[in-house]
């Protein structure tokens, strides 16, 4: 048996987005347009205090408020069964902390939700909720790592001693790493701070909960990135089998790790629908999305690193310490952002020794959580800032430095000494092709002469391998066991030949309705028009992980493949049957199978599923009617997408304001499923790398109280911030995966921080150190071109 | 970010909205363009019990020139005002600042009336106001009256209005003939409210300088008029060098607060950049 010949594939085509039609005629369904007759409108009274024990709540005055139906209290949610939330991660030393999913006897950090209020409508919710007093006992906040790592600080919970959730420390390597530096030629080293951050999905997160009590049953409309995921851990906190709990959800207005999580909110409107007995609806607005979903990424990194006299990296020390807010958030505890830091900083580098010390703080924040790139753009800025540094020491072209230490085709597939797998690509070849498509040499020869113009203008490049889609061996060993690795499809085609495939991915925005069709297209002879993909409904698709860490081509998508050939399988011998010649003697191609030997001999796909179906005439012996199929794909441990970013900026030296030129993104994908859609995954990755390179941070004061929870001050990049981003693709098929494919989800954020930082250094004359702190601010460029002598 | 309850009120002619406001003082906020008071109502950070919707009133849309000044409506649209031919040819450094105001969507509906009497500090039709000297009719059951910018702008958010008077008119000085002029503002991203931003004119004859105005906003609760500045830059020969000391006394001048967007020092940096930026546009100079 085979398939078509690859000219006639559609996967690796630019078909147009078969889900477009109703985002772009406002037609498609959010969870906003979810209602249910009788539902309630759900209002948090949050937390106004980052640290404190609750003396008193009285709801008294909310509860006789006009329209309320009831107003419940996280002591009031318990008794009802529901328990906190809890997340165990099977890593040494790692402390769980309680969230109670509403608060009870304390709070630990602005925002916290304390008091659920019910009413007929989200305004009369919202009135009342002013109307239920909270009494307070302040206790010192831990805001920063350095406030909650501060000899006496105030404890977040009482049982985590020094504000820890973890103190971790490794060593790789075949030699060892304090006798690498004592024989090192060069070593420099650095301490970087990454801001917080925010995911900001443009739709903000919601759930619509309804709970049959006949039955027991649970229906949760949520806007997820983790369907199956979630129904674990509402289950865990409800106390009820997981087969009694349902999780779907209509279209996702995004995602980027912000639902990517169990989130207290959905466990509570769960817990409400049981205790009122009708059904509730709470839709997070921006102002508690900024300042209570979660936040990500501030971390700060201390690394040193190694290299002998001709540049070639020895050895790798880091101590990373990472703001873990003030509850470990599920699934992914803090200890995932630590894992990627820590694993993917190597880079795709050879590194002969390596160790780490790791640690997440507990601090009287909103807990941290997965934010797009997920560390890997913090450890890249950390780790090509590093490389700048010491190309500088040596006296070195940094891309020859790279050159020296980027992988080799040759060399791969091969496993870094943290375990990520580097499954090929050229990574010094796509370094020249940034180099080159972003006009580098020209930039830089042109650069005196700008200079005396009084024109500041900067070339920098950083590079990366993003590992993605990894599989159970991964995962498993570190993660709790609500996350599989794998995924899983469901492919039915019909009588007519029409194709349907049930999905454990989220649709969020990333096109897998027409990149999955592609997919089952080209393994069933059908075209990509005639395949609905559904996803999102835990009753309906089959297990699997979901849409998170850049899986979803590979992992989902393998899992089409594989049970799309199941389906495909029992077309060929049908076909062959009705041929009259042996099963492999025929072949699928586009519209029917054929004999391959003997074209003219075929029989259409159409024909082939009405039989199936209707046994209108001769099964062969034993067929088992229908043409459905189930299908699971456990990835590789990891597999690696190569990119390096090369940008061009203009700095002005007075006010600090920085402009991008040109931006080029360099990737090896592998197989591109659609390249149209891996080009917009790239260069909106890119616009989220800008705002963290340039804009955004999550700003609080000393006493815990954020100062930015709205989008006037919390700033993300608009269109006019935004150069053109152009997408250059090398495509090495991963010899690892089931269609050749690799993640890169995330690859358009990773290296944008360290790319626009050293081109911005660039820019003002300097060489290897500055810059240590994202984002880059006007006010932090100023003070480096003042740092550097630069003035106007 | 659901408003408070208040009650609304659409009166269709301006006896009406003065009665109204007449009638509800403190408790009742005027709704124009709401590009502002929306979010604010939202947020919960205004709670006003009353809301005076002023959009169904005719006339307050016009723009025309009287007596040597731009005459807007309090209901013209931002939007309108900057693709006004007659703003452009005879005030255009306010068709400039016009043009820095939000994003289209809210240039579109905002108003020209609602952004002055908000008095946002980083705005710029305040800053344009005070440095052109401008000024604006307000009118209420007790009469008209007309109050300078110089009077107007009273403190962060603050104006001399009274809570029965509604500002209906806003006017701004033609451009001296012969006078040349620079605005400059720096944001954060383009949209963004200034964090600093400098509105400025020059008049010059026999090679020195004989008139400027130098308005400035950002770091300060009240855009104001550097008037040292002003003073020594007048009689001078308008070039480079005067630019610089003029700029350098406008920043060191006036009064700035930090905030999360830029601490004061920076701030007065920024100051002294767009003054000197704008004056070097008036007088011709490149940067």
């Amino acid at each position: 048996m085979g398939t078509a010949e690859s000219s006639n594939r559609f996967v690796g085509k630019s078909i147009p987005r078969l889900e477009d039609r109703r985002f772009v005629t406002g037609t498609a369904r959010y969870i906003a347009d979810i209602n249910m007759a009788r539902q309630g409108h759900v209002a948090f009274v949050r937390s106004t205090q980052a640290h404190a024990t609750l003396t008193k709540i009285d709801a008294s005055a909310a509860r006789s408020a006009p329209g309320v139906i009831a107003v419940v209290t996280g002591d009031e949610l318990a008794a009802s069964g529901v328990k906190p939330i809890r997340t165990p991660f099977a890593t040494n030393g790692y402390i769980e902390s309680d969230w109670p999913a509403l608060a009870q006897g304390k709070v630990r950090f602005v925002g916290e939700a304390i008091a659920a209020v019910v009413a007929e409508s989200r305004y009369l919710a919202e009135d009342a909720a002013e109307l239920v007093e909270v009494e307070y006992d302040s206790l010192p906040a831990a805001v920063t790592i350095d406030a909650a790592m501060a000899p006496g600080a105030a404890l977040v919970h009482d049982h985590m001693k020094g504000n820890l959730y973890n103190d971790d420390t490794r060593s790789f390597g075949e030699i060892e790493v304090d006798a690498a530096f004592a024989q090192a030629a060069f070593v420099v080293e650095g301490t970087f701070d990454t801001q917080r951050s925010a995911a900001l999905p443009i739709e903000c997160r919601g759930s619509v909960a309804d709970y049959h009590a006949a039955t027991g049953r649970f229906t949760l409309w949520s806007s997820t990135q983790l369907p199956h995921v979630v129904r674990h851990g509402l289950a865990d906190c409800l106390g009820v089998p997981h087969d009694t709990v349902r999780v779907l959800g209509p279209d996702l207005g995004g995602g980027f790790g912000n639902k990517a999580n169990m989130d207290p909110e959905q466990v509570v409107v769960c817990g409400l629908a049981r205790m009122l007995g009708r059904p509730v609806k709470w839709l997070e607005d921006r102002r508690e999305n900024l300042l209570a979903s979660t936040h990500g990424q501030e971390e700060r990194i201390t690394a040193r690193l190694a290299a002998d006299a001709e540049g070639r990296f020895i050895a790798l020390e880091t101590d990373i310490l990472l703001n873990g807010g003030a509850y470990s958030i599920f699934p992914d505890t803090p200890l995932n952002e630590l894992m990627n830091c820590t694993s993917s900083i190597l880079g795709p580098y050879r590194m002969k020794a390596y160790r780490y010390r790791a640690r997440a703080v507990v601090t009287t924040t909103c807990p941290h959580g997965p934010v797009r790139g997920v560390a890997r753009s913090q450890a890249n800025f950390a780790f090509e800032r590093l490389v700048e540094t010491l190309a500088a020491k040596m006296n070195l072209d940094s891309i020859e430095l790279r050159r020296r230490n980027l992988l080799l085709p040759a060399e791969m597939p091969c496993k870094t000494l943290t375990g990520l797998t580097r499954d090929g690509g050229d990574y010094a070849g796509l370094m020249d092709l940034a180099v080159e498509r972003v006009g580098w040499r020209r930039v830089k020869a042109g650069q005196a002469a700008e200079r005396a113009k009084g024109r500041y203008v900067g070339v920098g490049l950083a590079s990366f391998a993003e590992e993605g889609a990894s599989g159970t061996e991964r995962r498993i060993p570190r993660q709790l066991l609500s996350i599989a690795g794998y995924d899983g499809a469901f492919v039915r085609m019909d009588m007519h030949g029409r194709v349907v495939v049930f999905s454990s991915a989220a649709g969020m925005g990333q096109g897998i309705e027409t990149s999955f069709a592609q997919i089952a297209a080209d393994e069933l002879g059908v075209a990509p028009d005639h395949v609905t993909i559904r996803h999102n409904d835990t009753d309906m698709v089959p297990y699997g992980m979901g849409s998170t860490g850049s899986r979803s081509a590979v992992s989902s998508g393998g899992a089409v493949v594989v049970a799309a050939r199941r389906v495909q399988a029992k077309l060929l011998t049908l076909a062959a049957h009705l041929l009259g010649v042996d099963a492999a003697a025929v072949r699928l191609r586009h519209g029917g199978v054929e004999v391959a030997a003997d074209p003219a001999r075929f029989v259409s796909i159409e024909r082939l599923a009405w039989i199936a179906y209707r046994r209108a005439e001769g099964n062969p012996p034993g067929f088992e009617p229908g043409l459905e199929a189930v299908g699971f794909y456990d990835p590789p441990s990891s597999v690696s997408s190569g990119s390096t970013h090369a940008v061009v900026v203009e700095v002005d030296v007075e006010t600090g304001a920085v402009r991008l030129l040109a931006y080029v993104v360099a990737e090896d994908a592998g197989i591109l499923l659609n390249p149209a859609i891996v080009d917009g995954q790239i260069r909106g990755g890119a616009v989220q790398g800008i705002g963290k390179a340039l804009f955004e941070e999550v700003r609080y004061d000393p006493d815990g109280q954020m100062l930015n929870a709205s989008l006037m001050d919390f700033l993300a990049p608009t269109m006019s911030e935004v150069p053109p981003i152009e997408v250059v693709h090398m495509i090495t098929p991963s010899p690892l995966t089931i269609n050749g494919a690799r993640g890169c989800g995330e690859s358009g954020i990773i290296g944008s921080s360290a790319a626009i930082g050293n081109a911005i250094i660039d820019a003002l004359g300097g060489r290897g150190e500055g810059l240590s702190v994202l984002p880059f601010t006007p006010e932090r460029v100023v003070g480096l071109a003042r740092q550097l002598g630069v003035r106007a | 970010m659901k408003p408070p309850p208040f009650a609304y009120a659409a009166p269709g002619t301006r006896a009406e909205a003065l009665a109204l406001l007449a009638r509800h003082g403190y408790d009742a906020k005027v709704l124009a363009g709401g590009q502002s008071l929306v979010p604010a109502l939202n947020f919960r950070l205004a709670r006003p019990p009353v809301l005076v919707d002023i959009n169904g009133i005719p006339g307050l849309d016009a723009i025309a020139e009287r007596d040597g000044e731009l005459s807007f409506g309090a209901l013209v649209r931002h939007t309108d005002a900057e693709r006004s031919a007659l703003v452009a040819r005879r005030c255009p450094p306010l068709a400039k600042a016009i043009g820095h105001i939000g994003h289209r969507t809210i240039r579109n509906r905002g108003t020209i009336g609602g952004s002055i009497a908000h008095a946002d500090p980083a705005a710029e039709l305040p800053l344009v106001m005070v440095a052109l000297g401008g000024r604006v009719n307000a009118a209420s059951v007790r009469g008209e009256r007309w109050i300078a910018a110089s009077d107007f702008f009273t403190g962060y958010l603050a104006t001399a209005l009274e809570p029965d008077e509604l500002l209906v008119e806003a006017r701004f000085p033609v451009l001296a003939s012969g006078a040349t002029w620079g605005f400059q503002e720096y944001s954060r991203r383009s949209g963004d409210f200034a964090l600093a931003a400098a509105c400025v004119t020059l008049s010059r004859a026999g090679g020195k300088v004989t008139a400027c105005s130098i308005g400035v906003a950002g770091g300060g609760p009240v855009p104001v008029r550097a008037s040292a500045a002003e003073r020594a830059l007048i009689g001078t020969d308008g070039g480079s060098g005067a630019c610089l000391a003029a700029a350098s006394s406008a920043a060191s001048g006036i009064e700035i607060d930090g905030d999360i967007h830029g601490s004061a020092a920076y701030r007065r940096s920024l100051v002294e950049t767009v003054v000197r930026r704008a004056l070097w546009t008036a007088a011709g100079l490149t940067s």
